[in-house]
């Protein structure tokens, strides 16, 4: 692959052609403030906070700015200070520093970005501090979404138009009163919104928040069991029991994404009601048998069927091995080819 | 608003891209505001997600979300109308009103607007009500302009609430009037045109009252036939880009004293017909 | 019929007109017109000459820029000089009618100047009195002196030569006459106009677009108005000229839907134009094919920035984002564009038609031409007015604005509207260019100019404008959204006596920080206003925050109303005219302001009889 060399800040560093002066930087471990960057969408250049000088060009936001060979970037001037600062400064002002009980404390873009700054008390308490008290809308089952605490990068939008594809949220109004909302700013319940959580993830600061959530002790890498996708997942344990789920960006099927139950469907391999071991009908009532018993069962039944009485449904939960041998079951062994497997739940 | 409405003005814009803008506009100036299901229709035929419909009709000032009242009311605050002390022209405004500025009164009478400029500086402060523009207002003139704009600015009463005005027309083209003074219908001045259709040709007037439909013809025009309009002066024809979103005929426009356009459907005995004057809409 | 046969039977008809037996009359339409009643005007002039049974020939007209003198009327009797009337209104028909009409014994008051080579004896040359000497109308040559709606008329006056001239010359030519003249975009930036053209015409794309920028946003402008009611081919002419020039077949014109009577215009120049063959496909046997789209404005300021106007005419919020890539490279659909003002266009289309050192005649080496200005506010003259680069600031307000309304003193004249400053007495001296104006931490924008009083509080004023940019902020960007919402909510506390010490230092550095950090001009010019008040009325804002005073006596929270005992002589108007029952005192008694009921509105002082003048605001809360 094409590279090229450019100066960031004295140091000469190498970045793939293409890339952006924000991400040549990043990825050469130095750090520009930003926030409203995702690697995953397309930079849109509002939140200003990775305002770089370009020799030769002046200010401009290194995210939207394509690196180029031996060029010159400054990523620090007191003209950029004061810039970033009367931003980073507005945006804590206008945010709803709850951060101990934010679930993305420690994970907080906006701390991040206010940690390299360093802020001064001193300096806020000059400024007026609006007082606006947002409702929180907490109708989605799986996330809440706090206005108060957002500010307004647009990646949950940019996530939802493309890479869900739902366009369930938008900028709506304008000027200072501009929000994320839905269509009539009905609860996120009852727009287009498919609960995916994609939003959730990107979000750089607290505004989508899960509903439940538990920091996992552990981390395990497994394959997401409800349907054929094959999504790859991180499941988060505790003890012995699933806390979380995450999408793995390594995953070829899916990239890191999600839908909404592989995302949020975990609760039920806690669930009380869940089965762990076969059960037999005797008199009318189920009882609990092992594994030989059921099988055995099973096969003394089926014995007595062949070719068109009988018909093979399995399940996309299942692996592909298990697919395999259930076909190959049903037709060496029963001899039919009335197979089918439900792709979808 | 009718599904059939909307899907006309959803036709007339078919062919353009971004049209969007031009579309709700058009409802709006239909309906006064922007119905929901006049939305979702537009998602549906636009293909864009309802909410980026939102977001658009949200960030313009023109459009509202809400019915507005009769009489559209707006001061103007631009910098001009400002320093000559508009700012106590709108607090008057809303004291006689009752209203804070955005909002419509009770009664559904009086929708109170500001706008950011409407370029007749020099005269400031500016206030427009109904398409009627209003110079050097002073607060102490804002309630006789308001009991003027109540009783409705040269209306003519006629039956019981049916409230019609009568309207004076020129041609697009020529700018000739097209008023026949001595032809009176309604108790009127008549307005004169010349129509063909089929193998005839030959004058036709109309009252110029407008939402009166009582017209006169030089010879019988079949009910539903379209005809072509032309002006009696310079014999242009009275064509316009639209359509009617009644029956799909064109409109013909006309110039309306006062600023604005009138348009009236060319089928014979269809009752569309759009006013537009100085972008208030009745 | 050829363009160059209808160019002869329209100056035909344009000198019949001029020839005719009978009186002509010409009465100004436009929207300022309208404002002081001149459709009402127009009705009656009818009237009264029905009355008489006399004939005339009325010619609805667009502005001649005189605002103050609204309704204009010019009247040109056969074979006579045309005299221009101003204060005609609907109660003076008659009498107009009779004595400048029919008869010819003008009164007076109502005579302005006369129009033309021959003088008339005790009449002033219209162009010669104070208000219109100093101008050079270049692009307000034709409004209010031809019909806007009869497109002879324009080609009567030479219109569409310079289109004709330019499909000749071809595209080198128009760009090297257009870099000849010095024109540069008249928008506000100042940009040559032939390099943005050359940018887009380095472009590759197999479309192009041309978009006439006519959304007027700037609070106290309204230049492209009246052109474009008082003269639209000119800024058409100038739109086909530049289709032509970058190799656009299509056109936009996105103007303001609050400007109709434009709108209008513009449409019945449309059908014109198509009917002499001067839209459509293959223009006069050129080869060349230009369509015109109109697209109203849905009300936002900030789509006057070039990327916003383009995300508006995509059907999108109107948000900007940030260049590069500029549109001249990709712009409307990803496309090059080009986007001009509509002054820009007018002045493209005249150089084409006179030539470029014709135009260069006019301004200063670096600011060519002339620009035409708004003049509102404390002036005793209002109007659209054309000047050429260079005046002095002050021939614009005591020259052609004819000094300050009611003879009071001058503070300062705001140009550049929102994006612009307050310049203070000191820069009255500075001629009138981009460079100067800049200099003096203001723009020459789109055109306005609004002059302030004594009675201005310049605070207030402050306040208004980031009132108003907050307003319009697209809100996309952080330092513009939170950052002008956060300087207006200093000014609001400051015009409310909650100022801190402080406040002034703090304003000065966030104005730094949003100019600097902000994503488009919007945002990077909305600090100007304060940054200018605070440079030249810093006294003002320290009485304000330490005083808790406002001297202009505006901020109400500031002031107080009070009655002078020793000149109250009891008479009872204020009294019975306060709204808020403040005033007490019996008849012939002194009466006394109740400080803890009174709203400020200033009623009492607007109707205490002048002889006694008895109220008085004071500076400062009252004393409770």
């Amino acid at each position: 692959m094409d590279r090229m060399t450019l100066s960031i800040d004295g140091q000469i560093v190498a970045a793939e052609k293409g890339v952006t002066v924000l991400e040549a930087a990043l990825e050469n471990g130095i750090y520009v403030p930003n926030l409203c960057y995702h690697s995953d969408l397309k930079p849109v250049g509002v939140c200003r906070l990775c305002i770089v000088e370009i020799k030769g060009r002046g200010l401009a936001p290194a995210c939207m700015t394509p690196a180029e060979e031996g060029m010159v970037v400054k990523t620090e001037t007191s003209d950029i200070r004061n810039i970033r600062r009367t931003a980073a400064e507005l945006l804590i002002l206008n945010h709803h520093a709850d951060c101990l009980s934010c679930t993305k404390n420690t994970k907080c873009r906006l701390q991040e970005v206010a940690n390299y700054l360093g802020i001064d008390e001193k300096r806020l308490k000059r400024l007026r501090t609006p007082q606006r008290n947002l409702a929180i809308d907490s109708s989605n089952p799986f996330f809440d979404r706090d206005m108060n605490r957002c500010i307004l990068c647009g990646i949950c939008i940019r996530t939802c138009d493309n890479i869900n594809g739902a366009g369930a949220i938008d900028f709506v109004f304008r000027g200072y009163n501009t929000t994320v909302g839905t269509f009539q700013d009905k609860p996120l319940l009852e727009s287009n919104c498919e609960s995916c959580g994609e939003c959730l993830v990107r979000c750089p600061v607290g505004a989508l928040s899960p509903k439940t959530s538990q920091v996992p002790a552990r981390e395990v890498k497994t394959v997401c069991p409800y349907c054929g996708c094959g999504c790859s997942i991180y499941l988060g344990v505790r003890g012995d029991k699933v806390v979380s789920s995450r999408g793995d960006a390594e995953g070829p099927a899916n990239h890191g994404r999600l839908c909404v139950k592989g995302r949020f469907g975990i609760e039920f391999v806690n669930h009380a009601e869940r089965l762990t071991s076969p059960l037999i009908r005797k008199d009318g009532q189920f009882v609990k048998a092992s594994w030989d018993e059921a099988l055995n069962l099973v096969a003394t039944k089926l014995a007595g069927y062949k070719g068109d009485q009988f018909a093979a449904v399995s399940s996309a939960k299942c692996t592909n091995e298990d697919n395999y041998v259930f076909q190959k079951f049903a037709r060496a062994l029963m001899g039919t080819n009335n197979i089918d497997h439900c792709a979808r739940l | 608003m009718t599904t059939e409405q909307i899907a006309a003005v959803l036709n007339r814009h078919k062919t353009h891209r971004g049209a969007l803008i031009s579309i709700l506009e058009d409802i709006q100036a239909k309906h006064g505001f922007l119905p929901e299901d006049a939305l979702r229709a537009v998602a549906k035929e636009t293909g864009r997600s309802l909410v980026e419909i939102y977001g658009v009709a949200t960030f313009y000032r023109g459009f509202s979300l809400k019915p507005r009242g009769k009489h559209i009311v707006s001061a103007c605050l631009g910098t001009a109308c400002h320093v000559r002390g508009a700012p106590s022209v709108v607090t008057e405004l809303e004291n006689q009103l009752r209203v804070k500025s955005g909002e419509t009164t009770v009664d559904k009478e009086f929708t109170l607007e500001t706008v950011n400029c409407l370029g007749a500086c020099a005269l400031g402060p500016i206030v427009v009500i109904d398409g009627r523009y209003f110079s050097n207002v002073s607060p102490a003139k804002v309630k006789k302009i308001l009991e003027d704009a109540s009783k409705g600015f040269d209306r003519v009463e006629k039956g019981a609430d049916e409230r019609v005005f009568p309207v004076v027309v020129r041609c697009p083209r020529c700018n000739h009037s097209l008023m026949d003074l001595k032809h009176k219908i309604d108790d009127h001045p008549s307005i004169r045109v010349t129509v063909s259709g089929g193998q005839q040709h030959g004058w036709l007037r109309l009252s110029s009252l407008y939402g009166s439909y009582n017209l006169e013809s030089e010879f019988e025009v079949p009910l539903d036939a379209v005809l072509n309009f032309f002006c009696p002066h310079c014999h242009a024809e009275l064509v316009g880009a639209s359509n009617c979103v009644l029956c799909e005929a064109p409109m013909i426009p006309m110039i309306v004293r006062g600023g604005g356009i009138v348009q009236i459907c060319s089928r014979h005995g269809c009752k569309g017909h759009m006013l537009d004057i100085n972008g208030v809409n009745a | 019929m050829s363009f160059e046969a209808a160019r002869q039977q329209a100056t035909k008809e344009w000198k019949e007109l001029q020839s005719g037996a009978v009186p002509l009359v010409y009465i100004g339409t436009a929207t300022c017109g309208r404002s002081a009643g001149a459709l009402r005007l127009l009705d009656a002039v009818r009237a009264e000459l029905d009355k008489r049974k006399a004939a005339a020939q009325i010619v609805e007209v667009g502005c001649l820029g005189m605002c103050y003198a609204e309704p204009l009327v010019t009247v040109r009797k056969p074979n006579g000089t045309a005299v221009c009337y101003g204060n005609v209104t609907k109660d003076r028909a008659a009498e107009f009618v009779e004595n400048c009409i029919v008869g010819d014994k003008p009164p007076a008051d109502l005579v302005l100047g006369s129009i033309g080579e021959k003088s008339v004896p005790g009449v002033p040359d219209l162009f010669s009195i104070p208000a219109l000497r100093p101008q050079v109308r270049r692009i307000l040559r034709n409004c209010g002196s031809i019909d806007a709606t009869n497109m002879n008329h324009y080609l009567a006056h030479g219109g569409y030569t310079g289109f004709a001239r330019a499909l000749q010359a071809g595209r080198e030519k128009v760009i090297a006459e257009l870099r000849d003249s010095g024109l540069r975009g008249r928008g506000g930036a100042g940009f040559p106009t032939w390099r943005k053209w050359q940018f887009c015409i380095d472009a590759k794309g197999d479309r192009k677009y041309i978009i006439c920028n006519a959304d007027e946003g700037d609070p106290g402008a309204f230049m492209n108005r009246s052109l474009l009611e008082g003269d639209p081919h000119v800024v058409l002419e100038g739109l086909l000229i530049a289709g032509f020039t970058i190799g656009a077949s299509e056109g936009y014109i996105y103007c303001r839907a609050e400007y109709p009577l434009a709108l209008e215009r513009l449409r019945t120049a449309f059908g014109q134009m198509e009917k002499y063959g001067l839209l459509g496909d293959n223009i006069l046997d050129s080869g060349f094919s230009f369509h015109v789209k109109i697209k109203e404005g849905a009300g936002a300021f900030v789509c006057g920035e070039e990327t916003a106007l383009i995300a508006s005419i995509e059907g999108k919020r109107g948000m900007p984002r940030p260049r590069p890539p500029f549109p001249a490279v990709s712009g409307l659909w990803g496309k090059p564009t080009v986007i001009n003002n509509v002054e820009t266009l007018a002045s493209v289309a005249l150089i084409l038609q006179n030539g470029a050192a014709w135009y260069a005649q006019a301004g200063t080496e670096k600011s060519r031409g002339t620009k035409t200005f708004a003049l509102a506010g404390k002036v005793k003259c209002t109007g659209l007015i054309e000047v050429p680069f260079g005046i002095k600031l002050r021939d614009v307000v005591y020259g052609i604005g004819g000094g300050i309304l009611n003879d009071k003193e001058f503070k300062a004249v705001q140009t550049g509207g929102p994006s612009g400053g307050c310049l203070p007495a000191a820069w009255l001296e500075s001629p009138v260019d981009y460079e100067s104006l800049a200099a003096a931490g203001s723009i020459v924008g789109s055109g306005g100019m609004v002059v302030m009083d004594e009675d201005n509080c310049m605070v207030d004023v402050a306040r208004y404008f980031l009132d108003f940019t907050q307003k319009e902020s697209c809100g996309e960007c952080v330092p513009c959204r939170l950052g002008t919402k956060q300087m207006l909510d200093i000014l609001k506390d400051i015009t409310a006596g909650k100022g801190r010490p402080g406040d002034i230092e703090l304003l000065l550095e966030l104005a730094e920080g949003i100019k600097r950090g902000s994503l488009c001009g919007l945002g990077q010019t909305a600090p100007n206003p304060v940054l200018t008040t605070v440079k030249y009325f810093r006294s003002e804002y320290e009485a304000h925050i330490h005083e808790k005073k406002c001297p202009a006596r505006v901020c109400k929270p500031l002031i107080h109303y009070r009655i002078l005992t020793d000149k109250c002589k009891g008479c009872g108007l204020c009294l019975k005219n306060c709204p808020a029952t403040a005033i007490t005192g019996e008849n012939k008694k002194i009466h006394v302001v109740d400080q803890s009921k009174c709203v400020k509105c200033g009623v009492c002082l607007e109707k205490c009889p002048r002889k006694f003048s008895a109220v008085e605001c004071v500076p400062g809360a009252a004393l409770q």
